[in-house]
């Protein structure tokens, strides 16, 4: 049962990736002709047409399509047209930067919002309960870019004890994560704080406090372990979605990440470039919805497998 | 009821004051949001009796650019959540009703839909159709439907084994009367709670792209477009971006708390992500 | 989990990282001559090919000058000066001799002489020939061979007199490249992986994050001051300004306005301002066959609607020099044209005149943040537009998308342009508005001015030469085949208590000008 589950889950992720390789290449062939990348801006129309004629991109697009999926199938997204160097392997170098950025945030807000989210949920309609709310909402409509610059102002320019970006040194990951951190710690305290209402309000629970067992013992071994798939679950699912949506909170730092290299190479052009970004970008998000798919029957015996 | 939630009433009276600022900003300006003003550029707040809220690098009022940038920022946040939650209702209420191959097509392009970069999605098409507010439009909806297929999705496989349900399909009933009469009226609370938070972050996405230089071209006054052109003038004219970015966080804010409120009338148990 | 765990941890976290953040950027002065550890440089553009034999952007100049030599070099002021080539000299109208540098070896110790140069124009040949890219061979684009008469004589043969080939020779794109790299037929090494003259050489280049050069132990000059230089690639104005402030870059370049009075209060820092002499701003008016730009008057009528002294006051901070000439003023061949003045009445007349007296709509296609206040100067000038009934839809886009849709010839309407060139020269720019420069379908230099550019173009007589790029530039004020706005400076910063750095007035950053504190 469970083996015929899991192998419809792979076979579900594979058909998604490998749908988004071709809706993508049809997709940025519509945007336009990417010649002018390989010769640069200073190039002149006869030199570019003649570089667009030894390039193939004048050949038409179903012949451009079958060599494109004949090479990708084999695991060759070509040469970036800008800098000239494998396209994985420049995607590659950026994976590390990204994961490190995505994960110092998650702790970061992890570690600010699952404690808020449980005593706000604990000592609702009190204060702190007031407060824990209050710092969600404003964490949740503060625009990213907008928040970054304020903290590079406030630490970097003005009190110099922080780097304003980049990633030449350990203390360049602090700014640039909290920033990411912060959004995604008033969705987690959002989520953590109802989930635990929800709990709370269980039979069971009832069932555990009759049984003698102190609130603390009950929040412990109950609640909170009722409480948690689903946060878990999100957390899971953004770090999937981080991998290739820092895009702004990189830009704003000069941060090296796979976001700031998909965005330069989507808005110039760079056709085997932002294919082979959206490929791991891709495989990293179906990955991790796919990890949460398979083992959620375990985390949450509620949950039957279908 | 609503009466009974300060915060939510608040909320729900600024909204509608920033509603009728959309609708008829001449009520609250009379100055022009486009009209430039070189001599008076970056004029600080409360310096200029004509200028309240200062003006900024082109020495337009500020004041009146976040009057009619409500207009925008509504115009967006109603078209998006109408036009993606059309979509992803629909298809969440097939997938659901009629599960089999539709169910299995219609969320295998979802699936696709969350794992493909939103970003360049938005990016190839703008580059595609052109800048325009339409178009602003379409990018996020088309970013934005999957949300609501999948929760609504959900509710209506649970609802389909209910009895009324049964009852309605033994006496023959169509499928389609069967969706419009008794499925889609027990979902709609959860499209409301989800309609609420989505326009906020519908509202915050389109200052995501002005920033990345593909959101509502100039001279319309969109508050994502003055939050990001502002933000160079940080350190001579910080109220440049500032004022825009108060308006835009208030007004998320008010979504926010009214959408919480909603869901805790109609639709306790619904999770947002 | 609770809380009294948490912020500890947390705490301790910043704490350490903040220790990391304050160690100490040391800069030790050893020996006689005092040196400089690392100078680190905040830089908008990223360097994807480090091969100057294809012609990329004109940013990879600040690496590209670092690196390699070319037979002539400017001085601070654009003069001409030595290079690889100690003197040069006409033998024939049709023939520039070259004299050599002894001594000189490229970094992988290959020796340099009269056969690397004849080896070098060879491959230029065939990277236009094969179509590899975009051949550095359009900057010498008369020269029809290249002779090695001996080891330190060499020969270039035009195929008209050409007065200008020695300061072509000066640009950076047409540096000398050794021979060896090539070898095995991979015609693309030289990006990845440079060898030249220079001072220095490449350490390390990661795309779009920095670049790291150290010095050439085979440098025949000089031994330079900076022991490394990091480019760090900062695409933000705000953020490289940030960088500056914060102690993190030593040098950044193309800083915004708003941030130059912060800075200027620094007393650890300079900025840096004088003007471009190798860039003039305007707006490309495309295209010259069909709609209202086609007509002259309602050109004349554009360049009369726009008060570039108020934008320059207030947008510009004052860092900019009107003009209406296509030549900067530091440039050969300048001349002095009556500046457009701002008139709306006249230019609504004009507008009448040419056929249009309610004015029109027109696209107008810029890159925001590409260039300094690009955005808000491209609005200021609408403004002024729709004042005399002209009405723009703004455009936004990348600068290399941009450039594309320009060769393309799909771009309609303005097209902002900050025109660089290269070679501060009237020649170089009457050339983009032929048909294989950037302008050439836009408004193409016809009729009389034509017929002067192409006397102008092999006049050895400098006097002369002189005076027919004025005629041409009288001409083309007239003609208005741009919207003209100014010449812009550049705009950079220094650490000064660390380092000084004499800039020249291109503003490419020389590594061998930079000296201790």
């Amino acid at each position: 049962m469970y083996a015929r589950y899991v192998l419809s889950r792979l076979v579900h992720a594979v058909i998604a990736v490998a749908a988004i390789t071709v809706v993508l290449f049809f997709l940025l062939r519509l945007t336009g002709d990417p010649t002018l990348l390989i010769v640069g801006p200073e190039a002149n129309p006869e030199e570019i047409a003649r570089v667009r004629t030894a390039m193939g991109f004048d050949r038409p697009l179903p012949e451009q399509f079958l060599s494109y999926v004949g090479h990708v199938a084999g695991g060759d997204f070509g040469r970036s047209l800008r800098y000239n160097q494998s396209a994985f392997s420049l995607v590659l170098e950026r994976i590390l930067p990204t994961v490190e950025l995505a994960a110092a945030a998650l702790l970061i807000a992890s570690v600010i919002a699952i404690p808020l989210g449980v005593i706000a949920a604990i000592k609702r309609g009190t204060v702190i309960d007031r407060i824990a709310i209050l710092a969600s909402l404003l964490g949740q409509t503060m625009p990213v870019y907008w928040l970054g610059l304020l903290l590079i102002f406030a630490f970097a320019v003005g009190l110099r004890v922080l780097p304003p970006g980049g990633n030449s040194e350990p203390a360049s990951l602090i700014l640039p994560a909290v920033t990411l951190a912060a959004f995604l710690a008033a969705q987690i305290t959002r989520l953590m704080r109802s989930a635990m209402l929800e709990t709370l309000g269980q039979e069971y629970l009832r069932t555990a406090r009759s049984k003698g067992l102190t609130e603390a013992a009950v929040i412990r071994r109950h609640a909170l372990r009722n409480a948690a798939p689903p946060v878990l679950t999100i957390i899971a699912l953004q770090l999937g979605q981080l991998i290739g949506g820092a895009v702004v909170t990189e830009t704003v730092f000069a941060w090296p990440g796979l976001g700031q290299l998909l965005l330069q190479a989507i808005l110039g052009r760079d056709f085997p470039l932002v294919q082979a970004a959206v490929f791991v970008v891709a495989v990293s998000v179906v990955a991790m919805n796919l990890l949460v798919d398979l083992i959620y029957p375990y985390v949450d015996p509620r949950m039957r497998v279908s | 009821m609503l009466l009974g939630d300060p915060a939510a009433l608040l909320s729900a009276i600024v909204l509608l004051i920033i509603g009728v600022a959309a609708v008829l900003p001449d009520l609250f300006t009379t100055m022009s949001p486009i009209a430039q003003d070189l001599r008076a550029s970056q004029t600080p707040p409360f310096d200029d009796p004509r200028h309240l809220l200062g003006t900024d690098a082109l020495g337009r009022d500020l004041w009146s650019r976040v009057v009619h940038g409500s207009s925008v920022s509504l115009t967006i946040a109603l078209l998006t959540v109408l036009l993606s939650g059309g979509i992803g209702t629909l298809v969440g209420l097939i997938s659901g009703y009629r599960r089999g191959i539709w169910d299995s097509v219609l969320m295998r392009v979802a699936d696709i839909q969350l794992a493909f970069p939103a970003l360049v999605l938005a990016v190839a098409i703008m580059s595609v159709v052109g800048p325009g507010l339409g178009n602003v439009i379409i990018v996020l909806a088309v970013n934005g439907w999957v949300l609501y297929a999948r929760v609504i999705r959900a509710e209506v496989l649970a609802l389909r084994g209910r009895e009324f349900i049964e009852a309605a399909r033994a006496i023959g009933c169509r499928d389609r009367r069967i969706i419009l009469r008794h499925v889609l009226p027990n979902v709609a609370a959860s499209v409301l709670v989800l309609a609420s938070f989505n326009a906020a972050q519908v509202i915050l996405a389109e200052s995501t792209l002005s920033f990345l230089g593909i959101g509502v071209p100039p001279p319309t006054p969109s508050w994502g477009s003055m939050i990001s052109d502002g933000r160079q003038y940080l350190a001579t004219g910080w109220w440049i971006s500032t004022v825009p970015a108060l308006a835009l966080m208030v007004t998320l804010l008010c979504f926010n708390v009214l959408g919480d409120w909603i869901r805790d009338r109609l639709d306790p148990r619904l999770q947002i992500p | 989990m609770n809380r009294a765990r948490v912020f500890p941890a947390l705490l301790a976290f910043v704490l350490i990282a903040q220790a990391c953040a304050q160690a100490p950027s040391t800069s030790t002065p050893s020996g006689a001559a005092k040196t400089l550890d690392r100078v680190t440089l905040a830089s908008p553009t990223d360097f994807p090919s480090l091969d100057p034999s294809y012609r990329t952007s004109v940013a990879v100049a600040h690496a590209l000058i670092n690196i390699y030599d070319t037979l002539v070099t400017f001085d601070k002021d654009l003069k001409l000066a030595p290079g690889l080539a100690t003197s040069w000299k006409s033998v024939d109208p049709t023939v520039w001799e070259f004299t050599l540098r002894t001594g000189v070896t490229f970094s992988d110790g290959e020796a340099f002489n009269a056969g690397s140069v004849k080896a070098w124009f060879t491959r230029l040949q065939e990277i236009r020939d094969k179509a590899l890219g975009a051949s550095s061979i359009q900057l010498i684009p008369s020269v029809t061979d290249v002779t090695a008469v001996n080891d330190t004589t060499v020969r270039f043969t035009t195929s008209q007199a050409d007065p200008t080939l020695p300061g072509r020779l000066a640009t950076y794109f047409t540096s000398i490249t050794p021979a060896g790299p090539f070898k095995a037929g991979d015609t693309k090494a030289l990006m990845a992986a440079p060898v030249g003259t220079g001072p220095y050489m490449v350490k390390e280049n990661v795309a779009g994050d920095h670049l790291t050069l150290v010095p050439n132990p085979k440098y025949w000059g000089t031994a330079p001051a900076a022991r490394e230089i990091v480019y760090r690639i900062i695409k933000d104005a705000a953020a490289r300004a940030a960088a500056l402030r914060s102690s993190q870059a030593d040098v950044a370049f193309d800083l915004p306005i708003a941030e130059l009075a912060g800075i200027g209060g620094d007393k650890n820092l300079t900025v840096l301002a004088k003007p471009e002499a190798t860039r003039v701003y305007w707006f490309l008016l495309a295209s010259a066959a069909e709609g209202p730009l086609a007509s002259k008057q309602v050109r004349q009528a554009l360049n009369y609607a726009v008060d570039r002294k108020t934008i320059i006051d207030k947008l510009l901070a004052g860092h900019a020099q009107e003009t209406s000439s296509l030549v900067s003023r530091q440039a050969f061949g300048y001349c002095d044209v009556p500046a457009y003045t701002y008139d709306v009445a006249k230019a609504k007349q004009l507008l009448a005149e040419g056929g249009f007296p309610n004015g029109f709509t027109l696209d107008v296609s810029y890159s925001p943040g590409n260039t300094t206040a690009e955005e808000q100067v491209v609005q200021a000038v609408g403004s002024y537009l729709a004042d005399v009934g002209i009405k723009l839809n703004y455009l936004q886009k990348d600068l290399l998308p941009r450039i594309a849709d320009l060769s393309a010839k799909k771009t309609k309407g303005l097209f902002y342009l900050g025109q660089t060139s290269p070679l501060p020269d009237a020649d170089y720019i009457f050339g983009e508005f032929q048909p294989t420069g950037i302008a050439g379908w836009t408004q193409p230099l016809t009729g009389q001015s034509q017929t002067l550019y192409l006397q102008e173009r092999k006049e050895l007589n400098l006097e002369t030469r002189a005076k027919l790029a004025c005629d041409i530039q009288k001409l083309q004020r007239d003609e208005a085949p741009v919207l003209y706005l100014w010449q812009l400076d550049l705009i950079n910063g220094a650490n000064t208590a660390k380092l000084t750095w004499d800039m020249s007035s291109d503003g490419i950053f020389r590594a061998s000008r930079v000296t201790p504190k």
